[in-house]
């Protein structure tokens, strides 16, 4: 049992302690004045300055009113359609920025097992991507073996899964909110029955208002489709304007070559945010790409507890707790990798597959000299 | 404004801005703690979301409400337990698994390099703490609660809380004497 001056210090820190403790306190430190220093330092510590966002237009907040309103609550507060863009770019809140962009290996996904991770883009990258989302030409891609989550101007996300590309048109949020997708992407669409939010692909025109739902339709594959979780859209075939599809939620709509079908998912318990298709496989069949929905619930079970996690930190800090974790040293051989930015869980990965993960985000070398890793830029491009 | 009276302008003037503040003070915190219990972060933040969409949909009681704050943390501990019921008949928090992380230094480059190199390592033996002991230091710490809630919110006794404490505060004293120490002799 830790000795009493640590209760003591304790209660003062969190403003419990009465007079009489906080008397005995100065007592005891005085008779141990080899601790002050110490207790100085945590003090400091203690009484920074504590992060706590105070604006209201995160996209937390954003989705969270958008998940009041399907609660059935009335919310007439007008959301600015340019929210939750503009809360990102605003540097004090880059930890909003970082940790929703999203490279994941998820190939890696499917081979360890197991072993889950979601890698994060350098930060240098990220925002590039962030403030070219911003730009004309409104366009973001991603590649292969990556995914990438934006929210648009209006408040709506997108999850971009591998190879994919979207952009969307001027006066988006304001005029209009369309879109053009190449590829895969899993929406949440802002709520605007004024401004239906439509998405143009190369077999389909999917318009919703306001739901959650994906989208797959990678021109180099024979079918496109689209999959409902939530609320409601209408698809329009191209070049059929007669034709119109309603979806109701766990209903997929998919247009193949030869014609059309519907089918069911069984969605199991996927959360809406969970980005549902984990495979960049390119010629997955209509059964392979249902799996990861239902399978969801076995990644997230791969969640599991005593994950070395990291969230947005620099490479000098994931170094270090690389290092306690295998227990070795690592020493980055070029300082400026240590602004180098990652963000990512594991589990049961050995060292080298861990290194080898973070590889597929940023590029570098590593060599294995007994407990000693040496961190290095890649030799040659 | 402070919390009874954000709490107040809920209940009485449905005040949507209070709300929003309100919100933006807590999620953050909110999250996290769930997570250290969900251990997954969407999972979290749909049930923090939750919390918030019943608080406003029974806003005409929340004067009733005695300590808000308390009230927000014991309903998302609450939510949580259902959900894990639901998923692995779990009845109560296991505390042995909590695991929280605590939210990183600022990333901005000029505040790191003007931080001392001391408060980087308390930072950093902070969050090498054992799990149950991190949580319980950063409820205290981060989120502000005394230990009794602390206690409370866990389902642990006050005087695991007052150990732990005192045991985390004693790994950082030694921690800074260590670094201290070895500065002498380099």
């Amino acid at each position: 049992m830790p000795e009493r001056i640590w209760y003591l210090l304790s209660i003062k820190l969190s403003g419990e302690a009465t007079q009489a403790e906080l008397d005995e306190f100065h007592l005891l430190l005085s008779e141990q004045p080899e601790w002050e220093v110490a207790v100085q330092q945590i003090t400091r510590y203690w009484l920074q300055p504590k992060d706590i966002p105070s604006f209201s237009s995160s996209p937390e907040w954003v989705h969270h009113i958008e998940r009041l309103r399907s609660a059935g609550v009335e919310w007439a507060e007008p959301n600015s359609g340019q929210a939750a863009i503009v809360t990102l770019a605003e540097p004090g809140n880059r930890r909003y920025q970082m940790k929703r962009w999203l490279v994941a290996a998820a190939v890696l996904i499917i081979t360890l097992g197991t072993g889950w991770l979601v890698l994060l883009q350098p930060a240098s990258n990220a925002h590039e991507l962030m403030v070219r989302a911003t730009k004309n030409p409104n366009e973001v891609t991603t590649q292969p073996a990556s995914r990438s989550q934006l929210t648009l101007p209006d408040g709506s996300k997108v999850w971009l899964n591998a190879s994919s590309k979207l952009s969307y048109s001027n006066g988006f949020g304001e005029e209009n909110r369309n879109v053009w997708l190449e590829g895969e992407g899993f929406f949440e669409v802002f709520k605007n029955k004024e401004l239906p939010f439509i998405i143009h692909t190369s077999r389909m025109n999917i318009k919703v208002t306001g739901t959650v739902f994906n989208v797959r339709a990678y021109p180099q594959e024979a079918t496109s489709e689209t999959a409902l979780i939530e609320g409601s859209v209408e698809v329009a075939l191209s070049g059929e304007k007669e034709w119109k599809y309603h979806l109701k939620p766990k209903q997929k709509l998919v247009v193949d070559d030869h014609g059309i079908s519907t089918g069911k998912i069984n969605m199991g318990a996927v959360t809406k945010f969970a980005p549902i298709n984990a495979v960049p496989s390119y010629t997955a069949s209509l059964q392979s790409l249902s799996r990861p929905l239902a399978d969801s619930q076995v990644v997230e079970t791969a969640w599991v507890y005593n994950l070395l996690s990291f969230s947005d930190e620099s490479f000098r800090q994931v170094a270090n707790k690389m290092e306690k974790w295998y227990g070795v040293t690592i020493i980055l051989l070029e300082t400026d990798m240590e602004n180098w930015y990652f963000t990512g869980s594991f589990k049961n990965e050995s060292l080298t597959e861990a290194l080898t993960a973070l590889q597929l985000s940023t590029a570098f070398s590593f060599v294995v000299k007994e407990h000693t890793i040496y961190i290095s830029k890649p030799v040659n491009k | 404004m402070h919390l009874p009276e954000l709490q107040h302008a809920i209940a009485t003037d449905d005040d949507q801005q209070a709300y929003a503040e309100l919100f933006a003070r807590f999620n953050p915190l909110l999250v996290l703690f769930t997570q250290s219990i969900v251990h997954q972060r969407e999972v979290a933040e749909e049930i923090v979301s939750d919390v918030f969409i019943r608080i406003w949909q029974r806003r005409k009681t929340l004067d009733q409400v005695q300590h808000l704050k308390m009230y927000l943390y014991v309903s998302a501990r609450n939510y949580a337990i259902n959900k894990l019921r639901s998923k692995n008949h779990q009845l109560s928090i296991k505390v042995e698994e909590l695991s929280v992380d605590l939210p990183s230094f600022s990333d901005d480059p000029y505040e790191i390099t003007v931080l001392a190199e001391t408060q980087k390592e308390i930072h950093r033996a902070v969050n090498e703490l054992p799990g149950r002991c991190k949580i319980i230091f950063k409820l205290v710490k981060e989120d502000g609660l005394r230990q009794k809630e602390v206690a409370e919110l866990l389902q642990l006794s006050p005087k695991t809380i007052e150990n732990q404490l005192a045991i985390a505060l004693k790994k950082l004293a030694e921690t800074i004497r260590n670094v201290a120490n070895g500065k002498k002799y380099t």
